[in-house]
């Protein structure tokens, strides 16, 4: 029995094992083709600082650790934690050899997150769920068009859905296992979290309606009768609100001086950010009230219907074992929506910002994809094989995901029409100016020697990485002025369209040279200066 | 619970439906070979003064690439539709403008997967004179307005526009009537509360008097039709009346109309009364106002 037991807890490790090597595997193999995002460059630009201040820390730790040092290079950035900057500048300083591309260095540690949020999604599916269930779970995750866009990229939005994902698991375990291992490791995981991103302040809402909803009756009697609810307070509360902060702060230099100040700076940038530009259903949204919809909406545009549909029926179809997880797994996906439920939420991240609750939806989808086997087992059982039942599910998320690649933020599905659909209906195209790789031919051999480009919604650091990977040539020099260019590079949103309208009076000419289309829609185009 | 059971099962097919429609529509749209095959049949079929729609507009770009001479900027960038009798509506996908909803389609004719049709306008009112296109001709005075005494401003070219980028001020044109205090007057475009090109005359009223633009050769008409703006991007914000446009005609006054930001474009309307030479005077309300662009047109 020992043995059995240890086979089949090996066999999950291996596929749990298999689904991060296969995954990372193809990020790896498709990031080649994937321009770079604005924020990259951001994040490029400050992980080479940062790895400059490592370099010096090894070299001269006193030195490195005096407060003006560490603000002359930890100040790059600092609206946004370190943790994933800082695994970037490592990568990219131990890693660089290892890829052919030094952009591969700086998203290495994002992939290797990415890949671990699918496993992940296996591991805790398994817990619940039968391997088929759980498979299907894990691969509904990585095969989301978007999905999959983010997972290739040096920013944090997928890697903020791993630590998630992470800290929930272990939290869950340290509800039932009597070692402190649990306890201090989920102290430890939601530290890592609040050093990715901030979609971590979210997360003690979701532990503390998890806590409400598990026993509610008990919880509502104790209350009721002046009883020690407290005493049931996990302990794993304590440790994630003492250690994560400390662990927080630990791996993030910036705080180590000027600490309260810094953090209420930091506090402050996320709570009264800046609103940004977003197209909805042809409307651009630059300031409150945002569209309620917009969340809803955007989700059923761009994650597969089938996996919806089987995220529903599981969601409906609840099982009585571990209900402690599938409550975790219905609080952690509301919570990650809950911010759209106000009108006064930026939506300029289009469907990054509610990644989170992606997991989880899936997670509830291996659980619907048990309830369609178990239903086809009554109906038609010869049609009832995990296998092919898997396969009719799958195959669809799969196609559109490679098939958006390497245009993912322009991807939509049939529901709306795919992009050309989502096009007439005015939904958002494209942002973050990376479907310049999509011009590189034009630029490549069309642009005069040592031409100046008109980068427009390209980071200049973006530019430069597209140079430094050879895919953009090294003479070209990259320019936010149009009137000094002899290339100009437009990518379409409609409140930039007053860009484009420059460029025809500055070139003389209402005609691009080249244009980027994904499924026949334009995303991205260039001009050509025509010199007399 | 047989119901749910029945819908469960039919999870599988959902799956293998959702595939089949996505490769339907991810090869529905025309390939670019088609739009090439489209450009020479489309410059046939386009006349002057008939400006080309495309629906879904997202096509444009397209359209514009294999077919330059059919989008000139004065139809592309036009103030609005109502001057024009006829419009060529190329559709593709099925669709159709809706800003044409209610014109005739007089031809049609299929070209590939793209529908050709020519659309008339049921009550098209025709510009007599357009005052853009005479500032760009140079048959206009400007003048600096200062405490009633007029210094005119000398008409100079330049070698570049100057584009201010994506945060940054309107295209100033080449061609400009400079008026001393880094003021002037040109054509340029700005875009429109839906982001769309609107071709205009770009006036930077000074802090202190006004800028006067003198037209002598516009020709009797019933009305004048105008319409003003800002960059909409730029000044959406701004609820409050940033600049105010007075005609005059003959010395007599028309009227008046006062733009802000928040409006984005906007249409007015002028009866004309005694034919003279019509004067335009802008003056500025707000200070912090920007780049202000108007179009008139005789009708």
């Amino acid at each position: 029995m020992r043995l059995l037991a240890w086979l089949k807890l090996h066999r999950d490790a291996s596929v749990a094992l298999l689904l991060f090597a296969g995954y990372l595997t193809l990020l790896l193999t498709t990031a080649d083709s994937l321009g770079f995002m604005r924020d990259e460059g951001f994040y490029f630009a400050s992980a080479r600082a940062y790895g400059d201040w490592f370099a010096l820390l090894w070299r001269s730790p006193a030195e490195a650790l005096q407060k003006a040092t560490l603000d002359r290079y930890w100040a790059i950035n600092h609206e946004h934690p370190s943790l994933l900057k800082a695994l970037f500048a490592l990568s990219n300083r131990w890693l660089s050899g290892a890829f052919a591309q030094t952009s591969s260095s700086f998203r290495f540690p994002a992939m290797v997150l990415s890949s671990l949020a699918v496993a992940l999604t296996f591991v805790w599916g398994r817990r619940t769920l039968g391997r088929g269930g759980a498979l299907v779970a894990a691969l509904s995750f990585a095969f989301m068009p978007r999905v999959f866009f983010h997972a290739h990229l040096a920013c944090f939005d997928l890697p903020v859905c791993a630590l998630w994902l992470l800290t929930g698991y272990v939290y869950v375990r340290s509800l039932e296992s009597p070692r402190l291992g649990w306890v201090l490791a989920a102290g430890i995981a939601y530290g890592l979290f609040l050093d990715t991103k901030h979609n971590s302040w979210i997360f003690p809402f979701a532990l503390v309606l998890h806590f409400v909803f598990i026993r509610p009756v008990t919880l509502w009697r104790e209350l009721r009768t002046g009883a020690a609810w407290w005493r049931r307070v996990p302990l794993a509360w304590l440790s994630m609100l003492l250690l994560g902060p400390l662990v927080f702060c630990a791996l993030w230099p910036w705080l180590w001086h000027d600490t309260a100040a810094r953090l209420r700076e930091y506090v402050q940038f996320h709570t009264g950010h800046e609103y940004y530009n977003m197209e909805f259903l042809g409307q651009t949204y630059w300031k409150p009230p945002m569209p309620r919809a917009y969340a809803w909406l955007m989700t059923l545009a761009t994650v597969p219907l089938v996996t919806l549909v089987l995220g529903v029926a599981g969601a409906l179809c609840l099982r009585r074992e571990r209900p402690s997880d599938h409550v975790f797994w219905a609080v952690s996906l509301l919570m990650s929506y809950a911010p759209w439920l106000s009108s006064g939420t930026p939506i300029f991240g289009g469907t990054k910002h509610w990644m989170t609750a992606y997991p989880f939806l899936c997670l509830f989808a291996g659980l619907g994809f048990e309830q369609v086997v178990e239903a086809l087992r009554g109906a038609r059982p010869w049609l009832a094989r995990p296998l092919l039942v898997g396969a009719c599910v799958l195959v669809g998320p799969l196609v559109m995901t490679l098939h958006a690649h390497p245009f993912g933020l322009s991807a939509y599905t049939p529901l709306v029409g795919g992009a050309p659909g989502a096009a007439t209906l005015g939904l958002n195209r494209t942002f973050w100016g990376y479907t310049t790789q999509g011009l590189a031919p034009l630029i490549n051999q069309r642009a005069p020697r040592h031409a100046v480009v008109f980068l427009h919604d390209t980071a200049p650091q973006s530019f430069a990485m597209f140079q430094e990977d050879g895919r953009l040539r090294r003479d070209l020099r990259g320019s936010l002025d149009i009137a000094a260019s002899d290339v100009a590079l437009y990518h379409y949103e409609p409140h930039m369209s007053r860009v484009e309208q420059q460029i025809w009076l500055e070139y003389g000419s209402v005609a691009p040279d080249a244009i980027a289309t994904f499924d026949g829609v334009p995303v991205a185009w260039a001009y050509l200066r025509k010199h007399p | 619970m047989r119901s749910l059971s029945r819908f469960l099962g039919l999870v599988p097919i959902l799956g293998l439906a959702e595939l089949l429609l996505h490769q339907c529509f991810a090869h529905r749209a025309p390939e670019f070979s088609d739009y090439q095959r489209l450009g020479p049949a489309l410059l046939e079929l386009k006349r002057p003064g008939v400006p080309v729609v495309v629906a879904p507009s997202w096509a444009e770009p397209l359209l514009r690439q294999v077919a330059p001479a059919a989008f000139p900027l004065a139809e592309l960038a036009r103030p609005d539709d109502s001057g024009f009798a006829a419009f060529l509506e190329v559709s593709l996908l099925g669709q159709s403008a809706p800003e044409l909803a209610g014109f005739a389609t007089k031809q049609l004719q299929q070209v590939g997967p793209f529908r050709v049709s020519l659309r008339q306008n049921p009550r098209p009112e025709p510009a007599s004179f357009d005052f853009v296109t005479a500032v760009e001709t140079g048959e206009v005075e400007v003048f600096l307005d200062v405490d009633e005494q007029l210094s005119p401003c000398l008409r100079r070219e330049r070698t570049h526009w100057s584009t201010g980028g994506l945060h940054g001020h309107v295209a100033y044109p080449r061609l400009r009537h400079e008026c001393g205090g880094g003021h002037f007057v040109g054509v340029t475009l700005i875009e429109d509360q839906d982001y769309r090109p609107r071709r205009c005359i770009l006036v930077q009223p000074p802090a202190a008097g006004a800028l006067v633009l003198r037209f002598t050769s516009v020709p009797a008409s019933r009305r004048l039709l105008g319409f003003a703006g800002f960059s909409y991007f730029l000044e959406r914000d701004t609820a409050l009346d940033e600049v105010e446009l007075s005609v005059a005609e003959a010395g007599s006054a028309l009227g008046s109309y006062r733009a802000a930001g928040a409006r984005g474009w906007s249409r007015f309307e002028l009866v004309r009364g005694a034919n003279g030479s019509v004067e335009v005077k802008l003056r500025r309300l707000l200070q912090s106002a920007s780049d202000f662009c108007f179009a008139l047109e005789a009708r």
